[in-house]
């Protein structure tokens, strides 16, 4: 087809470039299969009128045949489309085979038409036959649906059988004579050589003359038409991702219910143990406790997706125009989490590079958060006596701030969904540490806004290093903020 | 004296399993339990229990039908009656049968959390009934 050569250059758009391509194929067929049955349409409802008008003259059998068999070969035309675009819908033919397809269907109508035409005015008067002006309109055709060299391929056919035919009545290959109408005297126009070479020559000429201005007029048309199902198949794709981008707002929607309701659920069925007195009495303070343990883990989970629903809501651009002192921030969160890790015989050490961490491109309260969700795992999922290190550094234009734990650490399977909502490892399920299932998404949301990046590396029993960096704002100074003494933090 | 029946809670909620325990343990029953979905699907093929409670959602999202669905498909597992015990209750829009395209649930009954005590002797009650009928 004539946008073939000229589509998109690649990835995304080249893909959607075959697609429009496919699509603009199969509607022109159609289209062009559609004017068929109407121009037999005409052909049958002009034979009638003739036979009315030219009574009692007869048209010859031969003129009916060729209706006929163009009303069987444009059913085969539909079969082969029809069958064509199938194998495309359902992936047994690529799309540029079927755009190849489509382009040799298309080709082979043409070259069929324009015979059946010929052989048209043949029994209906040769070159006496005002009809073959018909060619023309093949042409324009032609050139809506094949490439210019093809279109020319086809004037030169369209061309050829006329001369064919002209000069076969002229030199009488080709006889009987049919008169164009038989009512009428026969004036024998094609026996006069001045007659058939005019006809020719202005046959000829027309049809360049149209081929002409046809692919000026459908080169800019392409050209919009493209665009225009490039725009629809962009639209489709929209549409699709927005299906799924629902479905997936849904799926979490319901998830975080559940999370919400867990810790409602083991508090309420608590409290039926209590008051049907299945708790003996020596057990019902552990009982309280735990009921208390359980609404702090609702008000986390509360909380937690509320920040989590924040970062969603937020426009990303907020990140663009912050200027946050990272070390600062790192140092207030550091100071939050030091008696935690302290209650727990967690050491929590600093240490810092060789260039500290100045002014960064992230919301200050987005950074607090994404800090203290890494610092609240790390000291989580290390047992007493072990150690959490949180440092921090320059490296490649951006501030890293990296916060390493001598804990569990994790298999391969959770880390590979540690950023999905509410995944939780079956490490702290064993162990028995309770979480909301959200921290690791909101450190991913923070680190996707601010365009910055996360590394997690860990192994089991080997403990785990989260690496955050983000970027600097360009020609600002180290931090202000005092980094506290090298060694062990808050204690 | 009657061997107690063996039910096999499979769940990530160790409060669950306390509760459990104290409302079933009193009328005789014998409770194995399992934090997570491969800890449940080998104590299942070990103890061969006489019925298994089993959450839905475990590490993973839909985890319990999976396993569900493992269990029902292992010869030496097949006959053993599976509870659901979730807080996926219809109320919050999850569809059961949409799990495999059909209205086949690889389970005999299921009980919503929170459960209270009365409720989940009688589920468990009516879960061996329907099977030994």
């Amino acid at each position: 087809m004539s946008a073939a050569p000229e589509m998109a250059p690649s990835g995304d758009d080249q893909a959607r470039g075959y697609r429009a391509q496919t699509l603009l194929s199969f509607v022109r067929l159609k289209w062009f299969i559609h004017l068929r049955w109407i121009m037999l349409a005409c052909c049958v409802g002009a034979l009638a009128i003739d036979a009315v008008l030219s009574r009692p003259a007869r048209r010859p059998l031969q003129l009916f045949v060729v209706i006929v068999g163009l009303t069987a070969i444009n059913i085969v035309w539909v079969l082969c489309t029809s069958g064509l675009r199938k194998r495309v819908r359902e992936g047994e033919t690529d799309r540029i085979d079927g755009v190849r397809g489509a382009s040799i269907l298309a080709n082979a109508q043409i070259a069929v038409d324009l015979f059946a035409l010929t052989l048209l005015l043949r029994y209906s008067g040769g070159v006496e036959n005002p009809m073959a002006m018909f060619y023309l309109f093949h042409v324009a055709i032609a050139a809506l649906l094949l490439t210019a060299r093809e279109v020319f391929v086809h004037a030169f056919w369209a061309i050829l059988l006329y001369t064919l035919m002209a000069f076969g009545e002229l030199a009488e290959f080709l006889t009987p004579h049919y008169p164009f109408l038989p009512a009428l005297p026969d004036l024998r126009l094609h026996q006069q050589p001045g007659f058939v070479f005019c006809a020719i020559f202005i046959t000829s000429t027309s049809i360049f003359g149209m081929l002409y201005f046809m692919l000026r007029i459908v080169a800019r048309v392409a050209s919009h038409e493209r665009n225009l199902a490039q725009a629809i198949c962009a639209l489709r794709e929209s549409k699709a991702a927005i299906s799924a981008l629902q479905q997936r707002k849904a799926m979490f929607m319901r998830t975080a219910a559940h999370q919400l309701k867990t810790p409602l659920a083991a508090i309420q069925t608590q409290v039926s143990l209590l008051r049907e007195g299945l708790v003996p009495a020596g057990e019902v303070r552990t009982l309280y406790d735990r009921i208390v343990a359980r609404c702090r883990e609702g008000i986390g989970q509360v909380t937690d997706l509320l920040v989590y629903a924040r970062m969603q809501d937020l426009d990303a651009d907020r990140h663009a125009a912050a200027r946050t002192d990272a070390v600062a921030v790192l140092q207030a969160v550091c100071d939050r989490y030091a008696p935690i890790a302290r209650q727990k015989g967690v050491t929590l050490k600093r240490s810092a590079g060789p260039a500290q961490a100045g002014l960064v491109r992230v919301d200050a309260a987005d950074l607090a958060d994404c800090l203290a969700n890494l610092l609240d795992n790390a000291i989580k999922y290390t047992p007493g006596g072990g150690d959490v290190t949180v440092s921090h550094c320059v490296d490649g234009g951006a501030a890293v701030i990296e916060v390493f734990d001598s804990g569990m650490g994790m298999t391969e399977a959770t880390r590979a969904h540690l950023f999905e909502p509410y995944r939780r490892g079956s490490e702290a399920i064993l162990a028995d540490i309770p979480g909301s299932g959200l921290g690791m998404s909101i450190v991913q949301a923070v680190v996707e806004q601010a365009k910055g990046r996360v590394n997690v590396e860990s192994a089991p029993g080997r403990g785990t290093r989260v690496r955050v960096a983000f970027p600097l704002v360009a020609d600002t100074p180290s931090s202000a903020a005092t980094w506290a003494e090298k060694g062990t933090l808050g204690a | 004296m009657a061997t107690p029946k063996t039910i096999l809670l499979i769940d990530d909620d160790r409060d669950i399993h306390d509760a459990v325990r104290r409302v079933l343990e009193p009328e005789g029953y014998r409770i194995e339990s399992a934090l997570t979905g491969p800890a449940g699907l080998d104590a299942a093929r070990r103890i061969r229990p006489d019925l298994i409670l089993l959450d839905v959602m475990l590490t993973e999202p839909s985890e319990g039908f999976h396993l569900a669905y493992e269990m029902k498909r292992d010869d030496a597992l097949s006959e053993i009656p599976i509870v659901f015990l979730s807080a996926i209750a219809e109320r919050t829009g999850m569809n059961f049968a949409a799990e495999q395209g059909s209205d086949y649930l690889p389970a005999e009954g299921f009980i919503d959390k929170p459960f209270d005590p009365a409720g989940l002797r009688e589920s468990v009650r009516r879960a061996f009934s329907a099977v030994h009928k």
